[in-house]
């Protein structure tokens, strides 16, 4: 038996179930580090949604305005400032195809992924302006990304997937903690007032947060808001606006108005 | 052949394809001998081979470099999943003869850590690491496949006695093999 061969077929069976299960170029997610996480989790299911994306849906309108090809395209684009800015090839050539802007994207995506797996997300970078973590960035590409996929699925006439709570969390966490940044940057700067954000539904967690530097700041909160988790992201979003979505204040609601419309600082479309 | 260890494991976790058809071509033969020997089914230890090569895939950072090579842990693999195989043809095969149960029956079959000749350094470290006591029985019972009263007898001990040893001895193995990465 010590001279026995494994049959010819053997190999391109093992090869291809394999690679079923874990792309080629996509990296062990048990390889990355928490803040990229839930975007290697979002670059998956987008794959595999554009992998079954078919002729006439790739000019389908999604609520962007863009069809669904250049909607792909547009965060394509927005991969590639991170990549840019983290110095990560590759870049891909111009997209022939609505194929074309497939590979192109995931090819990005791919390497952004890997560059998270080899090299400590430490550091800050900067990305349209706005110097940020490392870590950060890579969960806005996280929050992006499963935005628009929705938005394609949607579209499409497909569910949507929202993360799991999982991975839900970290990026309801992110827009929270960037309230005070997106007060400062609207020009709504509230010294010394503090609120706190309670998170309900596939995830309950609660935050409270100074939405100043000011070290006299109170630590009683002016305004309790509570939402529905996903809810909440969709506001960050875009998707959904204030008066459509079941909100619970208390407190001061001026500031509470204030929360509300400052949300969307960091989402673009 | 030995791949380097960290430098391939690295490509591996990349995703890097040409690293998995290497792997498979380094070690896809010794894998399949390896299933082939404990299952003795030709059909199972092809369908081990293709587990063992997507689990690594899969998960190829759960692979420690500093504990052993990749070829004693795909060695590993395989040898769990294969009597893992083993266990579930007995099982399968005892629902369908209902036959009398006899102790040897009722006690894992020496296929079932899988005969002494395939057993895997790492397996050997682990009976070696038992209390004396324990590592005896598991010899008696599982290496030279005597069933409960025999290892009693040998041991001079009652049959109740033995048999919760070899549950003790098992159960540690068990644990200690899950901490070497055994999936």
């Amino acid at each position: 038996m010590t001279g026995m061969t494994p049959p010819r077929t053997l190999r391109s069976t093992v090869l291809t179930a394999a690679l079923h299960r874990r792309p080629a170029g996509y990296p062990d997610p048990e390889a990355l580090p928490a803040e990229a996480i839930p975007y290697a989790a979002e670059v998956r299911k987008l794959d595999t949604l554009l992998s079954g994306v078919t002729g006439s849906q790739w000019h389908t309108r999604t609520v962007t305005g863009w069809t669904a090809r250049e909607l792909v395209d547009h965060l394509s684009g927005h991969d590639a400032v991170l990549a840019g800015a983290l110095g990560v090839d590759p870049r891909p050539a111009a997209p022939a195809s609505p194929q074309g802007s497939h590979r192109a994207w995931r090819e990005r995506a791919f390497a952004l992924l890997r560059h998270a797996a080899f090299t400590p997300l430490t550091g800050r970078v900067e990305v349209f302006g706005m110097p940020m973590p490392v870590g950060n960035a890579y969960l806005g590409r996280a929050f992006e990304t499963w935005i628009h996929a929705d938005d394609l699925r949607l579209a499409t006439g497909r569910p949507v997937r929202p993360p799991s709570p999982r991975h839900l969390l970290p990026l309801a966490d992110l827009h929270i903690r960037s309230l005070p940044a997106a007060l400062k940057l609207s020009g709504r700067t509230r010294p010394g007032r503090t609120a706190r954000i309670v998170l309900t539904g596939v995830l309950t967690a609660d935050w409270l947060i100074a939405l100043s530097r000011d070290p006299a700041g109170s630590t009683e909160p002016s305004v309790t808001l509570t939402a529905d988790a996903l809810d909440f992201c969709y506001l960050a979003a875009n998707r959904r606006t204030p008066d459509a979505v079941p909100l619970t204040i208390t407190g001061d609601r001026a500031l509470a108005a204030d929360l509300l419309a400052v949300m969307t600082f960091f989402s673009d479309e | 052949m030995v791949l380097p260890a960290r430098q391939f494991l690295d490509r591996l976790i990349a995703g890097d394809e040409t690293a998995l058809a290497e792997l498979y071509d380094v070690h896809g033969a010794t894998v399949l001998r390896l299933a082939l020997r404990v299952t003795g089914d030709w059909a199972a230890a092809q369908d081990i081979t293709q587990e063992v090569f997507v689990y690594v895939w899969e998960h190829p950072s759960r692979f420690d470099p500093d504990r052993g090579d990749l070829r004693s842990w795909l060695g590993v693999i395989a040898h769990r999943r294969a009597v893992d195989w083993v266990r579930r043809e007995t099982a399968h095969r005892r629902r369908h003869e209902r036959t009398a149960v006899d102790e040897q029956d009722a006690t894992p079959g020496p296929a079932d850590l899988a005969t002494s000749s395939v057993l895997h350094d790492l397996v050997r470290q682990a009976v070696d690491a038992l209390p004396a006591d324990q590592r005896t029985a598991i010899r008696l019972a599982y290496f030279e496949g005597h069933t409960y009263r025999r290892v009693a007898d040998a041991l001079g001990i009652p049959e109740g006695t033995a048999k919760s040893r070899l549950r003790l001895a098992l159960a540690a193995l068990g644990r200690r093999l899950g901490a070497e990465g055994m999936p």
